[in-house]
């Protein structure tokens, strides 16, 4: 199991304006946490500030807590079912910080009092002043401190402190020079190691994924449980026939062009063969530092808007819809683009997720056409066109580009949306709601409402490779094979 | 005799919040109950008690509740409607609204759906 720890931008600027001196000694904080427990990960997500009062620290070049901070911070952290961070800075400090000797012993000595009061580990943090890099770890005991493998902080301008003993930096490999040209070292350095979920692997997802994976990223998740049929030949691009007549799963497909498109030495595909509704598809997707949300039900867009603010994972959305005139002539597309994140506004205000139909899909009703005979209600159109797909997954890679790269020292811009009939792109006005209730659970991690509650589809779901092939197709899938063996043995 | 199952957050935090906006609730076997004033309708300036089931709040405020539940004497032009978590004489009933308004509380949304819905029904004879 792996740890990390995320903040909020607001959170960040708190702690940093605070440890950051004008006399250029250091400080100390302290702050609570909650856990997000993901299947392979657990991340501190920090909640709240507890500023020192008068007399709370010493500050005399090194600085030290006072016992009465300490028992006073962890105290409020156990009322609220918290954990304590207590932090420190290195005022020249740069990159990721190891610890002192006398910071060892003083973490240590708190790390008992911590566990003791909150029933929790302590998390010790450092800030070094030169760069601004976080570094953590977790006192679970006495001994050595688990170091956290992260450190990021969930902004428009989204950014991650990374421990490079835990996680080193990849060395360019010679197919990304044109990629690492375009954004330096460093940024190439941080992109790669992001650990990328891409929900949905259809046209817009599927696409998502292989540039991803050319764009040098060591570990991308896919996560469907749908197979391949004849009918999504016409939009998912690198899909085959063969596919369709196998019913081979999504998933499988994906990783077969991502590997095929990767650019970096160690390549990672993570299969998940899950609803993102379901509360291990929920877990999984909490091992990773950025999502794309390419679905379009409403309640598995309801849970990736719920992880983007309460576990801070930034989740990149959005679509293509077509619309049509009565006589099924072209009428215009739409696509939209937009980054869930503190900062920006959530899928509710930015009026992409309607509340009442994610109850409608939690009922089933969605999928009944009894129901929807009755209601009146349309059945989704499913109209899609791969020419105007390849939009949608841009603009949702470009979101991706400002959210890590911060083009022009900007992040991701708030909602786009782009109109085929007069080609106009509008940057869509929305604010965050004062009654949200999405945003109201910001870092509340496993303490958020529970909204992954679907049934284990494991069960449900027929293994394709267990069903044999149609005459003929067992011949084309052994060629498939040793031709993909063949390619293999000549990188 | 059993003692009845506690009711879970989500259903307090949707009584709360329906309380909070002035329409007290409470529990009623697998239903929870208010009154809500018509505004327009055959029962304008009436109370009308009707409910939700406990099972569609269990997402509140996060996803809101569907169907709602009605004594049988009162019904819609056109609806769909079934006998789920409902007592003989009462019926509950899908109704479609968007709940996309995030600048107001939850329950007053919801509140403002249900009363527009109040304009809409026929009263039949009890």
């Amino acid at each position: 199991m792996s740890c990390s720890v995320v903040m909020t931008g607001a959170v960040d600027e708190q702690m940093r304006d605070h440890l950051i001196r004008t006399d250029g000694q250091e400080d100390v904080l302290a702050a609570t946490y909650q856990i997000s427990t993901g299947a392979s990960r657990t991340t501190a997500v920090i909640r709240r500030v507890i500023a020192p009062r008068d007399g709370d620290r010493l500050v005399h070049g090194n600085a030290s807590f006072t016992s009465g901070y300490v028992l006073r911070a962890a105290a409020e952290a156990r009322s609220r079912g918290e954990g304590l961070v207590l932090l420190h800075s290195h005022p020249k400090g740069r990159g990721w910080q190891s610890l002192s000797r006398p910071d060892r012993a003083t973490e240590i000595a708190y790390g008992r009092t911590a566990r003791g009061i909150t029933d929790l580990p302590l998390v010790g943090m450092t800030l070094a002043g030169y760069d601004a890099t976080w570094s953590a770890r977790f006192w679970t005991g006495d001994n050595e401190p688990d170091w956290a493998e992260s450190v990021r902080v969930a902004s428009p301008e989204f950014r991650i402190c990374w421990n490079n003993d835990l996680r080193p930096a990849p060395h360019p490999t010679a197919s990304q020079v044109r990629t690492v040209s375009s954004w330096g070292d460093a940024t190439q350095a941080s992109i790669a190691r992001t650990r990328v979920l891409v929900v949905g692997v259809g046209s817009v997802g599927l696409d998502v994924a292989q540039r991803l994976a050319a764009t040098g990223i060591e570990t991308i998740g896919v996560m469907d449980f749908d197979t391949v049929e004849a009918l999504n030949l016409d939009r998912m691009i690198g899909a085959t026939r063969l596919d369709a007549a196998l019913h081979r799963r999504k998933t499988d497909v994906a990783v077969r062009l991502m590997e095929s498109a990767a650019t970096a030495d160690n390549f990672t595909a993570v299969v998940h063969d899950l609803k993102i509704t379901e509360p291990d598809g929920l877990r999984s997707a909490l091992d990773y530092d950025i999502i794309f949300s390419c679905v379009d039900r409403p309640w598995p867009r309801a849970v990736l808007n719920q992880i983007a603010y309460a576990d801070l994972i930034p989740v990149i959305d959005g679509g293509v819809a077509i619309v049509t005139f009565d006589d099924g002539r072209l009428r215009s597309s739409i696509w939209r683009a937009h980054t869930l994140v503190p900062g920006r506004p959530c899928m509710v205000c930015n009026g992409q997720l309607d509340l009442a139909q994610v109850r409608l899909d939690q009922n089933g009703h969605l999928d009944d056409p009894v129901y929807i005979a009755r209601s009146g209600k349309e059945s989704p159109s499913g109209q899609n066109v791969a020419a105007l797909s390849a939009g949608a997954s841009a603009a949702l890679l470009a979101q991706f580009v400002s959210l890590l790269a911060h083009p022009g020292g900007l992040g991701a811009p708030g909602p786009l949306r782009f109109f085929l009939s007069t080609h106009h792109l509008e940057h869509i006005p929305a604010l965050s709601g004062t009654y949200c209730p999405y945003e109201a659970e910001t870092a509340r991690a496993d303490e958020r409402h529970n909204l992954a509650t679907a049934e284990s589809t494991k069960a449900q779901r027929a293994d394709p490779t267990t069903t044999p092939p149609a005459p003929g197709l067992e011949e084309a899938a052994r060629l498939e094979r040793a031709l993909a063996e063949a390619i293999k043995g000549l990188s | 005799m059993s003692d009845p199952a506690e009711p879970s957050k989500a259903t307090l935090q949707f009584m709360t919040d329906m309380a909070d906006i002035g329409h007290p609730a409470t529990i009623d076997g697998d239903r929870i109950l208010y009154d809500v004033d018509a505004i327009g309708g055959p029962r304008v300036g009436q109370f009308i008690t009707t409910g939700v089931s406990i099972s569609e709040v269990q997402g509140w405020p996060l996803t809101p509740p569907h169907w709602i539940h009605l004594p049988e004497n009162i019904t819609f032009p056109g609806t769909n409607a079934d006998v789920t978590d409902c007592p003989p004489g009462w019926r509950r009933h899908s109704r479609d609204f968007s709940f996309t308004d995030m600048s107001v509380p939850p329950a007053l949304a919801w509140l403002r759906h249900v009363r527009g819905q109040m304009s809409m029904i026929i009263a039949l004879a009890a």
